[in-house]
This record gives structure tokens, C-alpha cells and sequence, in this order.
């Protein structure tokens, strides 16, 4: 496989548009990342698009919007996961010769209120358990338990996610909050708060690729190059190989990285940054751990203490992540690239990690259908 | 508020919100024994069926009744209205360990939300959900702490 190098990003800011169409938030998104690579549309061989709850053939009424050339327009749906999925089968597109550059999009415009991820009248709507956020509570009740870890240790991801999204032009949430706001804020399944939640968003967000060996064409000032990859679903454990209650946690993330450090030829100690799946608060500490950023059971006191904090060791969602900056559902692993790329070329300005020496950059992006691991390298 | 595991009024016809998940009781609130498959390849056992085996994929698997007692593995607290549900917040959530190694999800029936707790024992029974058009009372498995005697017995 040939090295493939990402040669520029960029965004749509996320928030709420209801005025602004699909088609206009896409467009200014895809431009943006267009001009931040210095690739002409025309150049473009094909675009993978994330996207869930637009409608057939959303991805080409976006992409169309920058000229009809003629390119495959690839829809992929994988729930919160979609653009690092878009963004993977893009790569190894252009890993294994078929294209020499590819447009990865998202996008999404979304309801407020609670996501439904299950039909109206389906068993679990109906009987109250298909709620997202009570998924990460349940986990989080368990490694309270197991851990000695406290509520205000979930509170202080969303303190520290907003004091970043404060610092991001990009995110649908500038301000800061209190640990006390959060805590204060109405429970939504306990131990999390409202604050701790994710918000609903419309958004999208940008990538152009291309082999690196064809990338000299377009004088890129900089670029990062795809280091490793890992993609899969949730495997069985055998019952009778269980550890019993030790499997609250998942396993996939810790399975899906080792891949892709493996085929990065690094560890989780040469890591960076990193952009992790918080849809809610307690996915960044049970994240950090799967991922081996830190032991079984730290991830609570890592982030209590300031570790994933822009100036910290281990800095994790640098720009807000999916609490401040905002989880428009398609668009959010094009975004988590945009960041990296932002973090590793040195141009993140006030959230920069590591006075702009970061050398490896990390992506862990989940979806109903499963975990989507990206590394990175300057 | 929780869902009853009892209801003052007389009930209509029961019937499983989710078919064939366990047999009709007699009555509301007496314990039910979910109805999962083991499969006869590799042993596995799954709640509810499944049609292929996850560890082996063999389409060779048998019902197999599951433990009605279970221990509570983690549990929430849902404070927050999920649109088409029939459960009125607050309500628990809770994840029960089964004896065979199997765990299920499921809700609390009405109860001391506050004093939930993690390695409780709980029992499974048939429990109200709601009525449907024809004037049915839909059905389903709730957790109920075991709290008698009686329970022990009946659970050993």
C-alpha cells in the first residue's frame, strides 16, 4: 500500500443553522478544506460522504454543489461513526492505487432533543432502555463501583471540553462552565447531567487526501500522513472465557487499537493528541483507558487532575470534542480529523498541544455498528 | 414513576410486549422465566434467541429457560422523557447477571429508586406495561428485589 498523505481540512461551523441548507453548510465545508490543501475541485477523482439522517442521496446533492465532474459520490452510514468510516474506505482507495486524491465529507442537520436511536414503537422505545445516554451510565455506575471514581470527576470532562470549545471558533459551545453548573445542571441518567450530554448539531466538516507520492503537485505547505488504521464491530466473548463482571467496559476500543498502533509501528506512549468519541462525558475516561493512554481504572483520576488537558501529557479533544464543539452525527469524525490535522501541522493557535511539536495524533470515533481508530503522523 | 408489577385494576388478556420472550404467567407480578437458546454446537447461551449462534455461528439451537434470580451488575436512574415510551421518569434501568452467565437489561418496577445498589439480588416478574387498541394488557419481565423469605426459597 502507498503512504497517503491528508493535504487539508476544514469546517462548517457547527451550531444551529435552521435557515442554511444541507447543501450550503456542505459547500462552505468542502470549499474551506478545498482551499486549505490547495487542490482544485477538478482534481478530485472521488468523494466519500458521512451522513445519516439526510435523506437518498444526500451525499451527491452536497458534493454536486462544487461542480458536476462526473465523480463517484459513496454514501456511508455508521451511525456517530460515519466520516471516520467515509474517511477510511476513502484512504484505502488511495492506499491501494484505485484514486490518487479523495474528498472525505460529513454532514448532518439534526432535531433537538434526545437522539432516537431506535424505532417509535420498538421493545426498547417503548419499555424506556433505548436512551443513549442511560448506555453510558450504566458503565459509568459500574466503574464508580469498581474504581472509587466520583460524579465530579465525569462533571470535570465537560469543564474541561468547554474551556477548549471556549477557544474554538468552530464549536457550537464558546463559554466556559463551573464543575458546580454541570453538577448542577438536570440529571439525565445518573451520574450524567445535562451538561455532561452532548448536544444535537448541524454541521460539516472536510478532508482532501491523496497519495503521497503525487501530492508534490500541489506544493501543499504542509500535510500528515495516515499512519494506521483499525475498524471492526463488537466480537462475542465466549461466556465461558469471561471474566464476568470486568466486561462492563468495552473491549472493542482496546481490541481495534492495537491494530492500529501496530500498523502504525507505535505505542499508546508516542501518542500526542487526541480526539476521542465523548458523546457523553464518561466516554472520554473509559476511551483514554481502552485506548492505553492511561491504566484500567485511571481515567477518571487522569482527567481530575489535568492530564487531558490542552497543557497536559495525554491532551484530549483539544477543540471542545463532541460535548462543546458539538456532535452534528455524520460530520463528527471529519471533524476529529480536521483537529488533528490542525494539532500536527502546528496551526491549532490557542489550543495548540506541546508547543506545536506534536508528532502523533490519535482517533477513536464510535458508532452504532462500531469503533472507528485512526492514527496519524506529522 | 415505574411501571407496577401489580395493578389494582382487573386486567385484560396478557400478552408479551415482546412475543415469545417467556411464557404468559398466570397473573401479574409472579416470577417469569425468560426464554433464551443454547446452542448445541458450542454450548453457548443467548438471551434473547437468536436464530444463529454468535460464537460459532451453528443454526443448531434449542430453547432454554434462563434463571428467574439475578444480580444487579450496574443500574441508572432515567430522569428524562423518551418519546414513545411507557415509562414516566424517574425510572431504573438495570443490567442483572444471571446465574448462567447471561445478562439482561430491563427496568425496575416500582420501587426505592434511592436505595438501588449494585450486587442487590433481583427477580424477574411478568409486569404491566401498558394496554394496546383491543384492550389487552401488555406484558413484559421487570426486576424486582427479592425481598422474602418466601423469594429465597422460591429462587433456590
Amino acid at each position: 500500500m502507498r503512504d497517503v498523505v491528508v493535504l487539508g481540512a476544514g469546517l462548517h461551523r457547527f451550531g444551529r443553522f435552521p435557515e442554511k441548507s444541507l447543501q450550503a453548510m456542505g459547500r462552505e465545508a468542502i470549499k474551506n478544506a478545498l482551499d486549505d490543501a490547495g487542490v482544485p475541485f477538478k482534481d478530485i477523482e472521488v468523494a466519500y460522504v458521512g451522513r445519516v439522517l439526510a435523506g437518498m442521496g444526500a451525499g451527491l446533492n452536497v458534493v454536486s454543489e462544487l461542480g458536476q465532474t462526473g465523480i463517484p459520490v459513496v454514501n456511508i452510514e455508521m451511525a456517530c461513526g460515519s466520516s471516520t468510516s467515509a474517511f477510511r474506505e476513502a484512504y484505502l482507495m488511495v492506499a491501494n492505487g484505485v484514486y490518487d486524491t479523495a474528498l472525505v465529507v460529513g454532514f448532518e442537520k439534526m432535531q433537538r432533543g434526545m437522539l432516537q436511536i431506535a424505532e417509535q414503537k420498538s421493545y426498547g422505545t417503548v419499555m424506556g432502555l433505548s436512551v443513549m445516554p442511560a448506555s453510558y451510565a450504566l458503565q459509568a455506575q459500574r466503574y464508580m463501583a469498581d474504581h472509587g471514581a466520583t460524579p465530579e470527576m465525569f462533571a470535570q470532562v465537560s469543564v474541561k471540553s468547554h474551556r477548549n470549545g471556549a477557544l474554538n471558533p468552530y464549536a457550537q459551545y464558546q463559554t466556559e462552565v463551573t464543575i458546580e453548573e454541570v453538577l448542577a445542571s438536570r440529571t439525565i441518567a445518573a451520574p450524567i447531567t445535562l451538561l455532561q450530554c452532548s448536544p444535537t448539531t448541524d454541521g460539516a466538516a472536510a478532508v482532501v487526501i491523496c497519495a503521497k507520492e503525487k501530492a508534490g503537485k500541489y506544493a501543499a505547505r504542509r500535510s500528515m500522513t495516515v499512519a494506521g488504521w483499525a475498524t471492526g464491530s463488537g466480537k462475542y466473548v465466549p461466556k465461558s472465557h469471561d471474566e464476568g463482571d470486568a466486561e462492563v467496559n468495552t473491549g472493542e476500543v482496546t481490541r481495534l487499537a492495537r491494530i492500529a498502533y501496530e500498523r502504525a509501528g507505535i505505542g499508546p506512549e508516542d501518542v500526542d493528541v487526541t480526539q476521542v468519541h465523548d458523546a457523553f462525558s464518561p466516554g472520554e475516561i473509559f476511551t483514554i483507558e481502552g485506548l492505553g493512554l492511561v491504566g484500567e481504572g485511571e481515567g477518571a483520576r487522569a482527567v481530575w487532575e489535568g492530564r487531558t488537558e490542552i497543557n497536559g501529557d495525554i491532551p484530549v479533544n483539544t477543540d471542545g470534542g463532541l460535548l462543546s464543539r458539538g456532535h452534528p452525527i455524520g460530520a463528527t469524525g471529519a471533524a476529529m480529523v480536521t483537529e488533528i490535522f490542525r494539532q500536527l501541522t502546528g496551526e491549532a493557535g490557542p489550543r495548540q498541544v506541546k508547543d506545536g511539536n506534536a508528532k502523533v495524533g490519535l482517533i477513536q470515533n464510535a458508532g452504532i455498528g462500531g469503533v472507528n481508530v485512526l492514527v496519524f503522523k506529522r | 414513576m415505574s411501571p407496577t408489577a401489580t395493578s389494582t385494576q382487573a386486567p385484560g388478556r396478557l400478552v408479551a410486549l415482546a412475543p415469545g420472550t417467556f411464557r404468559i404467567p398466570e397473573r401479574l407480578g409472579l416470577p417469569v422465566h425468560l426464554l433464551g437458546a443454547r446452542c448445541r454446537a458450542c454450548g453457548e447461551t443467548f438471551f434473547p434467541k437468536r436464530v444463529f449462534c454468535a460464537n460459532c455461528s451453528s443454526d443448531s439451537l434449542e430453547e432454554v429457560e434462563m434463571p428467574e434470580r439475578g444480580q444487579v451488575q450496574t443500574y441508572t436512574v432515567v430522569h428524562q422523557q423518551l418519546p414513545g415510551s411507557a415509562m414516566v421518569p424517574p425510572y431504573a434501568i438495570v443490567r442483572i447477571a444471571l446465574p448462567n452467565g447471561v445478562a439482561v437489561q430491563t427496568v425496575m418496577v416500582e420501587g426505592d429508586l434511592a436505595s438501588l445498589a449494585i450486587g442487590d439480588v433481583v427477580d424477574l416478574v411478568a409486569g404491566r406495561i401498558m394496554e394496546d387498541d383491543a384492550g389487552n394488557t401488555l406484558i413484559s419481565y421487570l426486576a424486582r428485589k427479592a425481598q422474602t423469605e418466601k423469594d429465597e426459597v422460591r429462587g433456590a
